[in-house]
């Protein structure tokens, strides 16, 4: 390729300009066991959504969006006494009754 | 809701040997153009209670499609909206339990609607509304951002890229991104709003949850197609200023690396 050089230079350009960028875009995670009943999130669309359908506080299979770096440090203290602490994967504490 | 209704058709002690056959007969009549369709073998006494799941079936279709449509029933009107997907309800054939996909064909049947002729550029804003409601849905993959390619500064050019599940490119000779963003939830509606009258492709990708809707111009969109289809990054680039020689592929790679459209990289030869 014959600006190979130039074009190598631009694409690094809009690698520093697309790092510098993603700083701001990221910085969320999910975060498994830290919803109240009823606030949870969810990737659901139109009409079909499960966003907000959690029975239970801290379910353990319900998640939230919360700062990068935090999720596995909350710690909450249940109805019954019990400290609980959120996770980046599905928990079985703290489902709902079938 | 088949227990139910097999139980009742049995206590009214018809032969039902063919299960199968009565529900075919069931959703026939269900899906009939004729308002009066009743499924054959059917109490007739319970014609009227018939009639009110039926419309519930069509009221729940339709809906699923409205909801899955908001701009296509914004452009046309609830009234016209309403009464093509009545006719879209009989044209999609096989259908999940789940309406979170329903209307995959919606696009197709618009564009070949001869009503929908004189305003051409509505199948493509469905289009883009299908692209956005699949890469909602889709499965998750870590996304291939920026910082994923530290050390790799000096080999871009070499580099292959995995496309995201959810990334969706949508290539359309219409406006079809300011049309759509111009009729979101939350868009002010003071006045007209300017329209510009070229064509636009939209880049979807769903980073961390949220779908996110991205204008490309003809360039962009001849670059991030060959990207997504798995080219070198230099060959894209290549193919983008054949299509634009002013094409400035620092932005532009800088868009799509932030955009989360892929999840993997391979460095190549070449």
């Amino acid at each position: 390729m014959k600006n190979a050089l130039v074009l190598a230079a631009a694409l690094s350009a809009g690698l520093t300009m697309a790092a510098t960028h993603a700083l701001a875009a990221d910085g969320q995670e999910k975060c498994f066991g830290v919803s109240m009943a009823g606030q949870n999130e969810c990737a659901a669309g139109p009409g079909t959504t499960c966003a907000g359908t959690s029975k239970v506080d801290y379910q353990g299979n319900s998640w939230k969006l919360v700062p990068a770096g935090t999720c596995e440090e909350m710690s909450f203290t249940t109805a019954d006494g019990r400290t609980v602490h959120g996770s980046m994967t599905k928990i079985d504490r703290d489902l709902p009754e079938m | 809701m088949t227990v139910t209704v097999q139980a009742r058709h049995d206590a009214n002690g018809a032969k039902n040997d063919d299960n199968a056959g009565f529900h075919r007969a069931f959703a026939n009549a269900l899906m009939d153009e004729n308002p009066a369709a009743f499924p054959a073998g059917f109490d007739p006494q319970a014609s009227r209670r018939f009639a009110i799941y039926r419309n519930n079936v069509h009221r729940g279709l339709q809906e699923a499609l409205a909801a899955a449509y908001p701009v296509v029933k914004t452009l046309v009107g609830e009234g016209f909206f309403y009464a093509i997907a009545a006719q879209y309800m009989r044209a999609e054939g096989k259908r999940t339990p789940s309406l979170a996909l329903y209307g995959k064909g919606f696009a197709r049947f618009l564009a070949q609607h001869e009503a929908i002729a004189p305003v051409p550029y509505i199948p493509d804003v469905a289009r883009l509304e299908r692209a956005w409601l699949e890469a909602l849905h889709e499965a998750d993959a870590p996304v291939t951002g920026a910082t994923d390619l530290a050390g790799m500064e000096n080999r871009l050019a070499a580099l292959h890229f995995t496309a995201h599940p959810a990334a969706r490119l949508i290539v359309s000779d219409f406006p079809i991104v300011s049309l759509w963003r111009a009729n979101q939830p939350g868009v002010e509606k003071s006045g007209s709003v300017a329209i510009p009258d070229r064509a636009e492709t939209a880049l979807i990708t769903r980073p961390h949850f949220k779908v996110q809707t991205v204008m490309l111009d003809a360039g962009a969109c001849v670059f991030a197609r060959a990207l997504l289809a798995g080219m070198s990054v230099g060959a894209a680039y290549e193919g983008a200023v054949a299509q634009d020689p002013a094409f400035d592929v620092t932005p532009v790679f800088a868009q799509l690396l932030a955009s989360g459209m892929f999840c993997g990289f391979t460095a190549g030869d070449e």
